[in-house]
């Protein structure tokens, strides 16, 4: 495995007029090839503004950052557009310009004067299309597009500008789930089956832990901290990268979830699928379920095709088949 | 890169514009039959009037609207793409504001703390007005290009290049407000747009300046290409994007300053033009759209011309009055032809 991008001792920010306004300092990590990386943390810490720094769009304020050996700011726009290929959030917002057109831009680099694409080009952007599952529509308008098609379109450009490393700036962002899902998991094959270091800022915390490689995590004022996902939530890192009043990271599920504040008990009995749905049903309305009898009401679940919820309180029984009904009582009778 | 419906396109507006260029030499305030046109290329014709009103009018005219409404068209693509900016034209970086400040100074100042009145002058005074709209619009370029090194953001150097411009034009109203009533007059017709004042002696200069413009245009069509993108795309696949906006500004800038110094600040067509030629061909590529754009401003000036030459009108009406009469009628209903076939689809 090969350390294709180095950062020693970055710092990033912006230069005004001899002021710098510092976003991050030294951060030092290494990218692998064949590795799916992902970059997460809270907005405003900095995430994007290292991004930029590593594609060469704005200078580093301090320290260095290796592409294969080169130090960046070494290299010419020429040559690191044979090294790094990006898909940026901003939106490709060109009339009457095919799939296929625009994929084949990413050829720019290696082409003539006039951009000319040869037979192997072709074969190229044919071949990178295929991969990220757009054949169908090749030869349709782009503005025709939905926004997942145009990201898929955006990263068959990247493909096809056959570069070591690939950034993508929260590829995701605007999708539904499903597709978001189907982008992440596409991005994991596209990264084994090409050896290529790519690099996602992500705000999907879940989807980022369950597909990517290593997790990079990025917060104001903290060193980052570079792992693979399930040694991060064993050293319990994510409580503190997202320290915010009422969340907290489940070590469990690895979901963030939101602590809730509790001012009655009820006492619920029961197993299964509906045990955990009421649990989380009475959570979100201030209740905290407990197991032992010590509140004047309590909840039993009896399972079944229709699960019943039988509540007792002070020794009176009504029976429920419905979550809401439930609620409805226990509001009824506080 | 050309699909066969391009070439094919491109070979149509060819054809018009050599049918139209036959046009413009054979009406005007003399009608000349086609036939007589022929024959007199094919050497048979001995008429000297005839030949006389051909060779020193009608072909320098024809002509100039070739080049001008070409040059103009390349120049706004050139700026709406490097802007990204559909409402961008030729003169949007101040270049003809530049140009009229230049005249300005020629025809007004001269009249009326000079002393004499340039309008009096004749052919000498043309040449002299050619000059100052010439060292004005590139004046402005310079100070465009100047700050196109200074400044980082595309949308700051638009913002820069209309104020100067709003600048030139108000030096421009203020030499008006003290000047001689007929050297107004002068300068307000210079200002209408001309395509029959470069003549026959001078249509050697213009077109060899145009031609190698719009030739070393063409160089610039894979830059253009990848800005359409984004500068953070382009600069991603290898532009170097200040150098790119220096050499686009520089082309679009002396398109522009060589058309205002002979014709005067054509409006309209560097607009509307590749509007129409993006949606006639349905492209963005600029290999495509750059020779499309020159033939489609061929088209609408040679038409615009000839229209102001209609018999009925006392002499010809100056073109600038009938370039948007002419085009925005016709940019209105390619936009809605457009939208039906949008939605059928």
């Amino acid at each position: 495995m090969k350390a294709l991008i180095d950062i020693k001792n970055l710092t990033i920010g912006y230069s005004h007029k001899g002021n710098n306004k510092i976003v991050h300092e030294n951060i030092n990590g290494s990218l692998f090839s064949g590795e799916l990386t992902c970059l997460l943390g809270p907005n405003g810490a900095g995430k994007s503004t290292l991004l930029r720094t590593l594609s060469g769009f704005q200078a580093a304020l301090s320290g260095d950052v290796y592409v294969d050996g080169v130090p960046l700011k070494e290299s010419s726009n020429e040559d690191l557009a044979k090294m790094i290929s990006v898909v940026l959030t901003e939106k490709v917002n060109i009339q009457n310009i095919t799939v296929e057109e625009l994929v084949s831009y990413g050829r720019s680099p290696y082409t003539g004067f006039f951009g000319r694409l040869t037979e192997e080009d072709k074969k190229l952007i044919d071949n990178a299309i295929e991969m990220v599952g757009i054949t169908s529509m090749k030869n349709r308008m782009v503005q025709n597009l939905s926004d997942g098609e145009r990201q898929k379109v955006m990263i068959a450009k990247a493909l096809v500008q056959d570069t070591p490393v690939i950034f993508l700036d929260e590829p995701a962002a605007f999708l539904d789930l499903p597709s978001k899902v189907e982008l992440m998991q596409l991005l994991h094959r596209l990264t084994t089956e090409t050896d290529k270091v790519i690099f996602i800022v992500t705000h999907d915390l879940d989807l980022a832990l369950q597909t990517a490689d290593k997790i990079w995590l990025l917060a104001n004022d903290k060193p980052i901290s570079i792992g693979v996902p399930e040694d991060l939530i064993i050293q319990d890192k994510f409580n503190g990268f997202f320290d915010r009043d009422g969340v907290f990271f489940d070590k469990r599920t690895g979901l963030f979830k939101i602590k809730s504040k509790y001012y009655r008990k009820v006492a619920v009995s029961g197993h299964g699928f509906e045990y955990t749905l009421l649990r989380r049903a009475l959570s979100r309305n201030g209740i905290q379920p407990v197991h032992n009898i010590e509140s004047d009401v309590s909840i039993d679940i009896v399972s079944g095709d229709i699960p019943k919820f039988i509540m007792d309180y002070k020794g009176e029984k009504r029976e429920f088949t419905h979550i809401e009904s439930v609620l409805y009582c226990l509001r009824d009778i506080r | 890169m050309f699909k066969k419906r391009d070439i094919l396109l491109l070979l149509g507006c060819s054809i018009i514009v050599f049918f139209l260029f036959v046009l413009n030499i054979a009406m005007g305030s003399v009608d000349i039959s086609i036939a007589k046109i022929f024959h007199l290329f094919m050497g048979s014709e001995e008429d000297r009037i005839t030949t006389n009103i051909i060779f020193n009018s009608r072909i320098p005219q024809a002509l100039t609207a070739v080049l001008a409404g070409a040059a103009l068209s390349i120049g706004g693509l050139q700026m709406q793409t490097l802007f990204r900016n559909p409402l961008a034209g030729p003169s949007i970086l101040g270049i003809s504001s530049g140009a009229s400040l230049g005249v300005a100074f020629v025809i007004l100042a001269s009249g009326s703390f000079g002393g004499f009145a340039m309008s009096t002058l004749g052919i000498f005074g043309n040449i002299a007005v050619t000059l100052a709209s010439f060292i004005g619009a590139i004046s402005v370029l310079m100070f465009v290009v100047f700050l196109a090194g200074k400044v980082r953001g595309n949308a700051t150097l638009l913002i820069l290049g209309i104020m100067v411009g709003y600048t030139a034009n108000s030096v421009v109203s203020m030499l008006k407000f003290y000047s001689l009533e007929e050297d107004v007059h002068a300068y307000v017709i210079w200002g209408l747009g001309s395509f029959s004042k470069v003549s026959a002696s001078h249509i050697t200069t213009f077109a060899v300046i145009i031609l190698l413009a719009i030739l070393s245009s063409f160089l610039l069509v894979k830059k253009l290409n990848l800005l359409m993108l984004g500068e953070n795309y382009a600069r991603n696949l290898g532009v170097n994007i200040k150098s790119a906006r220096l050499f686009i500004i520089m082309s679009s800038g002396i398109l522009t300053a060589t058309v205002t110094a002979y014709c005067g600040p054509i409006i309209f067509i560097g607009l509307a033009v590749p509007h129409i030629a993006r949606l006639v061909f349905m492209a963005s590529d600029h290999r495509v759209l750059l020779p499309a754009t020159a033939l489609i401003g061929s088209c609408v000036a040679l038409f615009c011309s000839l229209v102001a030459r209609m018999p009925g009108f006392d002499g010809a009406l100056p073109i600038n009055s009938v370039t948007s009469f002419v085009g925005a009628p016709v940019v209105v209903w390619v936009l809605l032809r457009k939208r039906k076939s949008e939605i059928v689809d």
